[in-house]
């Protein structure tokens, strides 16, 4: 009696049928390449068609940047005007006064075309280690004095019996560069008498990212109705133990304390032990220097004040042109070239043995 | 409730009882038994932890229980009797109301130890939210690493990575987890709300509790399910046994009962359901324990780099010569002067934090969000869905996914797993006579028998196959026609003292004696088809009574099983007939199994059929002292209601013509008159005031019963003892008004329920052929014969199967004789043994057991399931004396079991053969083809059985586990020797051969030839079949049975078993008990050292599941105890194929490139900083812009919009993303940066593998090849690269093979052409 059983009534319906979707169904069009020669052949040697000439691209564009860099580590070595001493023995020995200048002359054998950068350099400079890239506060820094938070080991000090912040503080601004440079075009008559010295323009713009001086880099603001001088707002800090200049009298010739390029680019710390650091632009709106550097000699004056003889340090001054490529740096040409090149060749490696392939099978 | 707590529950819905409540009464006579099967566990949810859900299902259906226990104060609350010394792990249940309502709790002896059945549904409050949450939380091993390198980081000197920042991710984990924690709770909490406004004010109160006063003593709670031994004390001291047959366990459906009746014994946490619920399966899958080892490995090389960036950075620091002049470094002389060493100690921490990722936590997290994907899409599949039964795989599991592709071995049941469980009486052999099915059926389709062809069972459509039921019996017309004939001396009392009786003609070659002894065979076959089973009638599909608030919808019930009600109304005529509409039969025809969980479905008496209550009330208050008395009352009562009922049945039954004429057999009409019916009733009252036993007349009010609970809820002798005339309670809705009720009249086909097919198929049968089993009460059974003659045993006893004894028993008291009669129905193995001596030796005996046992070989051999039937006339002093020993056993605490079993053992013994019987059960569509898709893939399959060897044998092939050019081995043995120097004489044959294939120096490895399809490619299982099969041997089959597998298993036999199991593509274990298939499945695990999934549908199988690597249940015909222990819950066989070739290899495929990519990913960033450390004086420090440029571009175009909103400049970001990312943006460096590394990152592996796949090509490659090479030659050369490249993308067909490797092992690969699928 079958029809006496009772059936599922069509009513209850298929309430657990799945979505037959591609997605539910695991349908969705995919391609999945089994790795063999016929198909990787051909990427090979396309992907190698085209880096080998990207890196080339990248090399010869790389090789266009113009870059000429002044180790003036001791001084003496270029000297021909300047102090003919090490100057940096006699840094560390503390008899140098502030007025110390090195005077290095040189000669660019070519143009400098469109924007010149101007970095210092420093080899052998852990600043990126742990500790060193801690030690800084950057509520302090954005122009609240008081937070000395991290700073550690300079974040106070007790000056007569009151504990005041350093300001700025912590070991990052309490190391910072203070080598100032001054670049000059100099002619020199047939008898080798200077005739004469123009001034390098240089300038500060471009040298940080512009969110550094509005959000970052601030210094602190004169309360309303009283209208404070910065060295007014920082009397109740004390600067850090190796600067020479109070913070409030630290400048980049435009802007002042937290606020000044050279402040910036040092707080931003480097990646790696050597490194540069964009000093100054070449001011292209002067009226000799709207193409660049041109050829010729100049002279490099340094304020010479950091010692880097404690780690083994080096100093330089590099003057750069700017590619499309950013620098003059050959790794990423060099690399585009090798990977390229390694492609190509193994490309070749594969057809011929494709084509042995072929031919056992053409044999058989 | 103490006395009774009337728990209504819903067919087929959630409406479960949230305490475990014992039924009143001791079911003295075990006939609905089977009952370990009562219990369905709370079904485990498939996505998320079952708590909440099982809280809610709780919540939401046990509201009867819970407001009439806490508002009405009604409860029995657990108690234990601390005090007794007797019983020290006992407890008491006293009556509540024994006690003030104001007794406080710790005085309250139910109360002082044991849970109460309050149930909070929601898990946290507002208060407790967060610190519960995160107390929570922290359990886990990965937050608490998380929040170990958060703390490190927050010592200022080992501080890595900015304080805050690396408390972002694991914030987010935890907020995340809270968030879902809080919505999962809040939901909770709402459907609480919903619940509460329900009303309850409404209650009936004619229900008194307060009349029941026994105590009862039970078991402390415990988790054991299958276990419950009890005593209910009455107050004049006696005693009376509970057993887990009155037990209903908390999660337990009710079918068939509009209501129960009983005392609470366990509740809240303490019920069994919740003891035993320990939370979601946890496997460990194998690739989890890989792993684990690789994660072990990243500690140690973390450690590794940690110790040794330390060691430098003190080497480093070492190195200056005046280090407090150098500029950047950070010491002063004084309070924060140099100590390289401690520095070192300092930067081992740092490295902790810095290097952290090498220990790839969050792999877990992923890996566990990939699993849930995984098995979303797998439960997602078309092609695993059963749509005519509407399931999808269900994946219990959520942690082994990735297992199923690493399946070697597949242990598979047979019985409703390779087929559908749709057991079809075929053939029977009665009295050494065989009687086929007719081909002249009117079902008017010749059908073979499955095991001839092989194809018959499976070449049939689908919607062909569903429309054959159990009850589709072919009638054998010669049988038919004997039954018809059957003398009349076997219904007027003493048949066998040789009275004279006509022939019936149609056999005139048979003598007098032997036709007298074959009609009386044939007469005992059928009763015993229609007897001997727990087979329940009902005249429809029971429908549920309760409305969604737990009233009674309509104004009266069946109250047939309440003990407090007495009834008055007359016991033959309950079952009504009514008219099975569509949305009436939404209740299917509910077979549970020998072991099946009862599934309640409360059934609604057809409107027409309604009582009134007013008018069966003044009735039940009469009842006092004298049953009778009330009984004839009632008759009285309903006789005078039952001619409107009649006349309006049959006007029901006249709407259904159509239903008739399709019934695909005729079964004569019931054609019983009121008159008849009438009649009939006062023969039987006549036959129960004769006998005098004072359970009787209880009985007779519990046969007022519609339909008998398969629960055994009658409640027999309380009725005298315990109670004084109770009324049930009646819940109602207000409004409702009463309705004149009409009588009911017999059903005119009674619907069978039974708890396995083989009993329906044998019921069905039976009534085939006239012997309708028409009503089954808890005490006697109604029997209709052919020509209207009805019957009615009073069933004694029932022995209920189990799988020692593997046969089952009634014990009726003959009507015509009077006397006790057992009628048993068992495997050949188990009827054959325990014949009487006598019957053996007689000349009739002898023949019946020759002819029969041939009988038996052929159905075999066709594949038919076989069952002998037998039976025992007792002796009224035989009867008696075993009666009291088996009395004393039921009443037993301790060893009841046991001492049940061997009661059962001593009566069934000096049997007489009657008949055999053969049933089909039909291979499931599509068996074949996915046991040699798993057989080719390099899959063995077993199957073990509890068959008998050449039935499983015959299915064997049919299913294709054994193919024709196999070779079997064949294992039997009586002892332990011969089974040893048998398994000798293989291991020498099987290895001789394999050596001589050695020896001629062919290595296995065949290049594989694809099948026409190109579907599939065959390759030979393992290395050494596979030089049998190529070789032109056969591969190997093996065939043991029960009796030889228990010697193999033998710790001395095993290890050459081991050696011959080894070497056989497929093994068959028939006769196999439970334990036996769980040793088995061990055996495959430990000593053939293979993954082993092991699928089966019913109890028997649940220990092999549960023993499998991956257990797989089939939820089909038996009930869900299978599916409840399995990992994967699939509909049919067949889909098996697809979830282990296909999900199984996509789901290991991608875990374990997810894996890989994992740690490839956290070894680079960690080893890019490891090394950056040669750079920065090993001061632990992390690569600058690294984590800034990461989250610059996931946060990219998030913060670049908003940047200028939010970020003042007191926020500490060294270098806002945005800015980074916008320079990097436009830096062409950046991008060819960018470039080169992805193609460095690829190049190595792309180039090592395009080598690799020269060189030595895999098999799928290689096939590749050839194939292109086939098209090549049809065109030029220089076209191969485009065609190739088409090809792939145009092909869509799935290949499967197989990799045999050195060991024999084998890898199994799905490799899927064009499509990849995520």
């Amino acid at each position: 009696m079958p029809d006496d059983l009772p059936k599922i009534p069509r009513s209850r319906g298929k309430k657990n049928k799945p979505s037959e979707s591609a997605l539910h169904q695991q349908k969705l069009r995919a391609y999945k390449p089994i790795l063999s020669i016929t198909c990787t052949l051909p990427l090979f040697f396309i992907l190698g068609a085209i880096f080998t000439p990207a890196g080339l691209l990248l090399f010869k564009a790389a090789q266009s940047a113009q870059e000429y860099n002044i180790t003036f580590t001791n001084c003496n070595a270029t000297g021909i005007d300047g102090p003919v001493r090490g100057a940096e023995d006699d840094l560390q020995k503390g008899i140098f006064n502030q007025s110390l200048k090195c005077i290095i002359a040189f000669n660019l054998s070519e143009d400098f075309n469109g924007d010149v950068n101007f970095y210092y350099g420093l080899e052998n400079f852990y600043q990126n280690h742990r500790r060193y890239v801690k030690s800084r506060n950057d509520i302090q820094l954005a122009g609240n004095l008081e937070s000395t938070a991290d700073c550690d080991p300079y974040s106070t000090t007790n000056a007569s019996g009151v504990d005041l912040p350093y300001a700025p503080c912590g070991a990052v601004a309490n190391s910072m560069y203070n080598d100032t440079f001054k670049l000059f075009k100099t002619k020199f008559a047939d008898n080798g008498l200077l005739t004469e010295l123009m001034d390098v323009p240089f300038t500060t713009d471009g040298v940080v990212w512009s969110i550094e001086t509005k959000r970052k880099f601030l210094n602190p603001r004169s309360p309303p109705g009283q209208n404070k001088t910065l060295c007014e707002l920082f009397s109740n800090t004390v600067k850090p133990p190796n600067w020479q200049t109070d913070v409030c009298k630290l400048t980049d010739g435009s802007s002042f304390g937290f606020e000044s390029v050279d402040f910036i680019v040092w707080m931003n710390v480097a990646a790696l032990p050597t490194f540069r650091k964009l000093y100054r632009r070449l001011n292209r709106t002067s009226a000799n220097f709207t193409n660049g550097l041109p050829k010729g000699t100049y002279r490099l004056e340094v304020d010479y004040n950091y010692p880097v003889k404690a780690f083994n340090g080096q100093k330089r001054f590099i003057i750069t042109t700017q590619q499309w490529t950013g620098p003059k740096n050959y790794f990423l040409s060099i690399a585009y070239m090798t990977v390229g090149v390694f492609l190509l060749s193994f490309s070749f490696l594969l057809l011929i043995i494709y084509l042995k392939q072929l031919r056992e099978e053409k044999n058989k | 409730m103490a006395a009774a707590a009337a728990a209504a529950a819903r067919a087929g819905t959630s409406k479960e009882p949230t305490v475990e409540l014992s039924v009143v009464a001791p079911d003295k006579k075990g006939h609905h038994r089977r009952t370990s099967s009562l219990w369905v566990p709370p079904s485990r949810p498939t996505f998320s932890n079952p708590t909440p859900i099982i809280r809610q299902k709780a919540e939401t259906s046990g509201r009867a229980l819970k407001d009439l226990v806490t508002c009405r104060c009604l409860s029995c609350c657990p108690f234990a009797d601390r005090t007794s010394a007797t019983h020290p792990e006992y407890r008491k249940v006293i009556p509540n109301h024994k006690f003030d309502s104001g007794t406080p709790r710790y005085e309250h002896p139910n109360r002082t130890k044991y849970a109460d059945n309050r149930i909070r549904t929601t898990k946290y409050s507002l208060l407790t939210f967060l610190p519960k949450n995160l107390f929570e939380q922290f359990h886990r091993f990965a937050n608490l690493y998380f929040i170990f390198i958060v703390m490190l980081n927050w010592v200022p000197a080992i501080e890595a990575f900015g304080r805050y920042l690396s408390m972002i991710p694991i914030t987010f984990v935890l907020m995340v987890t809270a968030v879902k924690d809080a919505f999962e709770d809040w939901r909770l909490l709402q459907r609480q709300v919903v619940a509460s406004l329900a009303n309850y004010s409404k209650l009936d109160s004619e229900f008194k509790p307060t009349d029941f006063t026994a105590t009862i003593e039970c078991e402390a709670p415990n988790n054991q399910i299958y276990r419950f031994n009890g005593n209910l004390l009455y107050e004049d001291g006696t005693k009376e046994a509970v057993s887990k047959n009155n037990l209903l366990l908390r999660g337990c459906e009710m079918r068939n009962t509009d209501f129960i009746e009983g005392i609470v014994l366990y509740a809240g946490k303490d019920t069994k359901a919740m003891l035993n619920n320990s939370g979601p399966r946890y496997k460990r899958s194998e690739l989890e324990r890989l792993t684990n080892w690789d994660i072990v490995w990243c500690v140690v090389i973390l450690l590794v780099m940690c110790v040794t960036g330390a060691v430098f950075s003190t080497i480093w620091l070492n190195a200056f010569d005046d280090p407090y002049k150098v500029a950047y470094l950070t010491f002063v002389e004084g309070s924060s002067s140099l100590k390289p060493e401690l520095e070192g100690f300092i930067n081992f921490w740092s490295y902790i934090i810095v290097l952290q990722v090498m220990i790839p936590i969050s792999l877990y997290v992923s890996i566990e969000i990939i699993k849930l994907g995984q098995v979303y899409f797998m439960s997602q599949d078309m092609e695993m869905y059963y749509e005519p039964a509407d399931k999808r795989i269900q994946c219990r599991a959520l942690n082994i996914p990735e297992e199923l592709g690493q399946i070697q071995f597949v242990m598979s049941d047979k019985t409703g797993t390779l087929t559908e469980n749709q057991m079809i009486f075929r053939r029977c052999a009665v009295a050494g006579v065989d009687y086929g099915a007719s081909s002249s059926s009117s079902n008017g389709e010749a059908r073979s028998f499955p095991g001839v062809s092989g194809q018959s069972s499976t070449g049939k459509p689908l919607a062909q196959l569903n429309r054959e039921s159990v009850a589709d019996v072919a009638a054998n017309a010669d049988l038919v026609q004997r039954i018809e004939n059957l003398p009349d001396e076997l219904f007027l009392g003493d048949f066998s003292n040789g009275a004279t009786m006509t022939s019936d003609g149609g056999d005139d070659d048979e003598s007098p004696d032997e036709a007298r002894a074959n009609a009386s065979d044939i007469y005992h076959f059928f009763i015993n088809m229609a007897l001997c089973n727990t087979v329940v009638v009902n005249a429809q599909p029971h429908q549920d009574r309760l409305d969604e608030s737990g009233f009674f919808v309509g104004d009266s019930f069946v109250t047939g099983n309440s003990a407090f009600h007495v009834s008055a109304t007359d016991p033959d005529t309950p079952d009504q007939v009514v008219i099975v509409n569509d949305k009436a039969a939404t209740a299917l025809p509910y077979r549970n199994s020998l072991e099946a969980p009862v599934r309640p479905s409360v059934r609604l008496p057809p409107i027409n059929q309604r009582r009134t209550v007013a008018a069966l009330t003044p009735l039940e208050t009469q009842i006092e002292e004298d049953l009778f008395a009330a009984r004839s009352a009632s008759e009285t009562a309903l006789k005078s209601e039952s001619g409107e009922t009649v006349s309006e049945a049959s006007a029901d039954a006249s709407k259904q013509p159509k239903k008739h004429k399709e019934t695909s057999f005729a079964i004569p009409e019931i054609r019983t008159t009121e008159h008849s019916e009438a009649e009939d009733n006062g023969e039987e009252n006549e036959n129960e005031s004769e006998s005098s036993q004072p359970a009787e007349a209880s009985t007779r009010t519990n046969n007022l019963s519609a339909r008998p609970s398969m629960l055994s809820l009658n409640l027999s002798k309380l009725n005298i003892k315990g109670f004084k005339g109770l009324s049930p309670l009646l819940r109602f809705k207000k409004g409702q008004t009463s309705e004149r009720s009409e009588s009911p009249a017999p059903p005119a086909n009674p619907i069978y329920e039974a708890e396995s097919p083989d009993e329906l198929s044998l019921v069905y049968a039976a009534s085939a052929y006239g012997v309708r089993l028409l009503k089954r009460h808890v005490n006697s059974v109604v029997i209709e014969l052919a020509g209207g003659r009805r019957q009615r045993f009073e069933l004694l006893h029932t022995l209920p199967f189990d799988s020692e004894r593997k046969r089952m028993s009634v014990i009726v008291r003959s009507p015509i004789t009077n006397r006790a009669v057992l009628y048993c129905k068992g495997a050949d193995s188990a009827v054959m043994d325990t014949l009487s001596e006598r019957f053996k030796n007689d000349s009739h005996g002898q023949m019946v057991i020759f002819k029969s046992q041939q009988y038996l070989s052929l159905y075999a051999s066709y594949g038919l399931r076989t069952l002998c039937l037998a039976k025992r006339e007792l002796d009224d002093e035989e009867y008696r004396e075993w009666k009291q020993m088996h009395d004393e056993a039921e009443m037993c605490l301790e060893n009841r079991e046991r001492l049940i079993f061997e009661s059962a053992m001593r009566v069934e013994t000096d049997l007489e053969l009657v008949g055999v019987t053969g049933i089909e059960d039909r291979l499931q569509d599509g068996v074949p083809e996915c046991i040699e898709a798993l057989r080719r893939a390099g899959l063995k399959v077993w199957v073990l059985t509890g068959d008998k060897i050449e039935t499983a044998v015959n299915i064997a092939y049919a299913s294709k586990l054994f193919s024709p050019g196999m070779e079997l081995i064949q294992l039997s043995a009586k002892n332990e020797h011969d089974t040893s120097e048998m398994l000798d004489h293989y291991v020498e044959m099987l290895e001789n051969r394999l050596g001589s294939t050695r020896a001629s120096g062919r290595r296995a490895r065949v290049p594989p030839t694809a099948d026409e399809g190109g579907a599939l490619l065959e390759t030979p299982a393992n290395a050494p079949a596979a030089a049998g099969g190529r070789g032109g041997r056969s591969r190997i089959g093996l065939v043991v049975n029960g009796q030889t597998l228990a010697f193999c298993l033998l710790p001395t036999v095993e290890d050459k078993f081991v050696r011959i199991v080894s070497r056989c593509t497929s093994v068959l274990c028939c006769r196999a008990t439970p334990l036996q298939k769980a040793s088995v499945v061990k055996l495959a695990k430990e000593r053939l050292k293979g993954k082993v999934l092991a699928i089966g549908d019913g109890a028997n199988d649940v220990s092999m599941i549960q023993c499998a690597d991956v257990g797989v249940g089939i939820s089909g015909q038996e009930g869900m105890q299978a599916v409840m222990a399995s990992d994967f819950a699939l509909a049919r066989f067949r889909f098996l194929q697809r979830l282990l070739l296909v999900h199984g290899h996509w789901c290991y495929d991608r875990l374990a490139r997810t894996i890989l990519y994992f740690f490839y990913k956290n070894a680079l960033f960690v080893f890019a900083i490891f090394w950056y450390q040669l750079f920065n004086g090993f001061s632990s420090q992390t690569i600058p812009f690294f984590l800034s440029l990461t989250l610059s571009f996931l946060a990219y175009f998030v913060f670049a919009l908003t940047y200028n909103l939010f970020v003042g400049p007191e926020w500490n970001v060294k270098d806002p993303p945005n800015m980074v990312a916008e320079h990097a943006l436009i830096d062409i460096r950046f991008w060819a940066a960018l470039i080169i590394s992805c193609v460095l990152a690829l190049l190595p592996r792309f180039a090592i593998q395009v080598l690799l796949n020269t060189h030595q090509p895999s098999d799928v490659l290689a096939e590749r090849i050839k194939k292109r090479a086939k098209t090549a030659t049809s065109g030029p050369n220089d076209g191969n690269f485009v065609k190739s490249f088409r090809a792939r993308w145009s092909r869509k067909e799935k290949t499967v093979r197989i990799i045999p490797d050195e060991t024999g092992g084998n890898e199994v690969q799905v490799v899927e052409a064009s499509v990849l699928h995520l």
